[in-house]
């Protein structure tokens, strides 16, 4: 297996503050977040699988193997899991740079992981699970949810807990046998344990607390907001909405310990261990809390530079393009490459970017003109086989404007 | 202007998926997507419900909220649209959505990401009203052709309601008053922000 892996030394690319300071290291959302005592995982929108040294808050490993957003990731006892947007699942154990085992793309994209000693389960976003047995690297696919599988957890005797869009809580044996299914009142977004109390955030903004067989324990409506976000450990939970409001609640009666104001857009992912709370979202920093009082640990860094803002309608079009493209000098950390320089660069000859073969074998010179033509069709028809989503600027006086503000600020 | 809204009456929904089959029609809607689902609450049980669930076109919908290229818009109508020549199909609208209405295309080559797709309430989207480029994109514009929702007008037992937010609620309030139970207007205080008082 040819691994598309980049295992780069943070040390190299990262001036990361001391311990207790926020982590910035993704170029975008980020998606997922893992915790264990010494170990915190993130996966981002750029493509990144971040593995991160809690005590020095740097950047150990940074691990490009998912096309798109790396959707899950989980913690195991000797390393961590990542699942993506490309629907590939993939273990990692430390000190190894290429995966022990990936899974083949699905046509469904990965939205939940699950990781115990015995087993590590994934949920698709069509509905079925996935169990791999991390001995012998079997994967046994079954139907599981009518829809986006929203939450996966492993009880502590093998059984399974999922919930899904289907508005169902299922336990599953160990062997992948029904025990018990149970309706949930609204959609649900999120499932995290802490020993045996399962906590469920939901669209309707309650959090739910379950007994393992489903029975409806303590609630509390948190928010007008969808949730969307929820880690727990020992007696301990938080649930974070998409406005970017956290909320720290003692378990088992859901006593309100702490609110938090992220103030920067949504929350896509929490995770706890011990007394740190980490939260993180639309901006691509990862913040630590005192999962005791909510206080913020550490020092603000800055989040990813905003692109030039020149009043132009160019600059209003051009946004849908800073999501991917940096147009900083030799910065590719973003899901796409950096824009610096474009015009007059032969195609996928950017120094640094990994281009797909499909564009490497293309043969355009990027000038206002192609750049015009290639929003004008989509990169579906101009560039077939890139893997850049399908946009295009339908009114040419937009088109124009884009290509200007490129122009202006690609220099 | 009309406010249009859906309105979910559980006490009549009897899971016959009228409304799902009529989407996929209408619009050609690609295998792999439903725009329209129908949820069964209690399967088997005492208290068993069904519910039609789809985008509800919401007041301050946080789909719109958490698109990180902002490609939803809401019409005059209050319809919540989105342009599929913007969206990337970073899927954060799909995670945001208290009704799990955008959907994954499931036939996007390997490696690249396709279009989120969502209800439009039968409106078609950015394009010129009933064109090929809307159809093809979005779906039929029947809104336009001033018909209401095809699902909602497919519903045997009037279940699903579209129109003005005012007239379906009013309609919704009758039948409980008339019935004597209500077992709530499914979402509507989620999608509007308001309870339905009877």
């Amino acid at each position: 297996m040819r691994a598309r892996l980049a295992a780069i030394s943070a040390a190299l690319l990262l001036a990361l503050p001391a311990s207790g300071q926020e982590l910035a290291g993704h170029a975008g959302p980020v998606s997922a977040l893992a915790a264990a005592p010494d170990a915190l995982i993130s996966g981002g929108f750029d493509g990144r699988t971040i593995q991160w040294d809690r005590s020095g808050a740097t950047a150990r490993r940074i691990l490009r193997f998912h096309d798109g957003n790396v959707t899950a990731v989980a913690t195991t006892g000797d390393g961590f899991v990542s699942a993506g947007q490309d629907g590939r699942i993939a273990l990692w154990r430390e000190g190894q740079d290429d995966p022990v085992r990936a899974t083949e793309r699905a046509a469904s994209p990965v939205s939940a992981l699950a990781a115990a000693d015995t087993q590590i389960v994934a949920g698709f976003f069509d509905g079925s699970l996935m169990r791999i047995d991390p001995a012998t690297n079997e994967a046994v696919t079954q139907p599981g949810h009518e829809g986006r599988v929203a939450g996966l957890a492993i009880l502590p005797g093998g059984d399974l807990v999922s919930v899904g869009a289907d508005l169902r809580f299922v336990r599953w044996h160990a062997d992948g046998s029904l025990a018990s299914r149970m309706s949930l009142p609204e959609l649900p977004n999120g499932l995290a344990r802490a020993g045996d109390i399962l906590a469920v955030v939901s669209a309707d903004g309650v959090l739910r607390l379950h007994s393992p067989e489903g029975e409806l324990l303590p609630d509390r409506f948190l928010s007008n907001r969808p949730l969307v976000a929820v880690a727990a450990a020992q007696d301990r939970v938080a649930a974070a909405d998409v406005d970017g409001t956290v909320w720290l609640l003692d378990l088992p009666f859901l006593v309100p310990r702490a609110e938090i104001q992220t103030g920067h857009g949504p929350v896509w992912a929490l995770a706890m261990a011990g007394d740190a709370l980490f939260s993180a979202g639309a901006d691509g920093v990862i913040r630590q809390w005192s999962a005791r009082d909510g206080a913020a640990l550490g020092a603000p860094v800055a989040a990813v530079p905003p692109a030039p803002e020149d009043a132009s309608r160019g600059a209003e079009v051009y946004r849908a393009c800073a999501v991917c493209h940096s147009l900083a000098p030799g910065d590719h950390s973003r899901a796409g490459p950096s824009l610096h320089g474009v015009f007059g660069r032969p195609i996928a000859s950017a120094e640094g970017y990994a281009f797909s073969e499909a564009l490497r074998n293309l043969d355009i010179v990027w000038t206002p003109e192609t750049v015009a033509e290639l929003f004008t069709h989509g990169p579906d028809a101009y560039t077939p086989g890139s893997r850049m989503p399908n946009q295009r600027v339908t009114d040419p006086a937009d088109r124009q404007a884009l290509v200007e503000y490129i122009a202006r600020h690609s220099r | 202007m009309a406010r249009m809204k859906f309105l979910c009456d559980a006490d009549r929904c009897i899971e016959c998926n009228a409304c799902v089959t009529a989407c996929k029609n209408e619009h050609e809607v690609p295998w792999g997507i439903n725009r329209r689902r129908v949820v069964t609450l209690n399967d088997g049980l005492p208290g068993e419900r069904s519910v039609s669930m789809a985008c509800m076109h919401c007041t301050d919908a946080p789909c719109a909220s958490v698109c990180p290229v902002s490609c939803f818009y809401t019409t005059a109508d209050a319809v919540v649209l989105h342009n599929k020549d913007t969206c990337i199909g970073c899927g954060y609208c799909s995670y945001a959505c208290p009704f799990g209405a955008p959907q994954y295309p499931q036939t996007a080559n390997f490696g690249t990401r396709g279009k989120m797709d969502k209800c439009t309430y039968c409106s078609g989207g950015p394009e010129p009203d009933m064109s090929q480029a809307e159809y093809v994109k979005y779906g039929a514009n029947r809104l336009a052709e001033g018909k209401l929702p095809l699902c909602a007008e497919m519903c045997s037992t009037k279940a699903l309601l579209a129109g003005d937010g005012d007239i379906i609620a009013e309609i919704y309030r009758e039948r409980v008053v008339t019935r004597g139970y209500g077992s709530g207007a499914w979402g509507w205080r989620t999608a509007y922000g308001e309870t339905l008082t009877v």
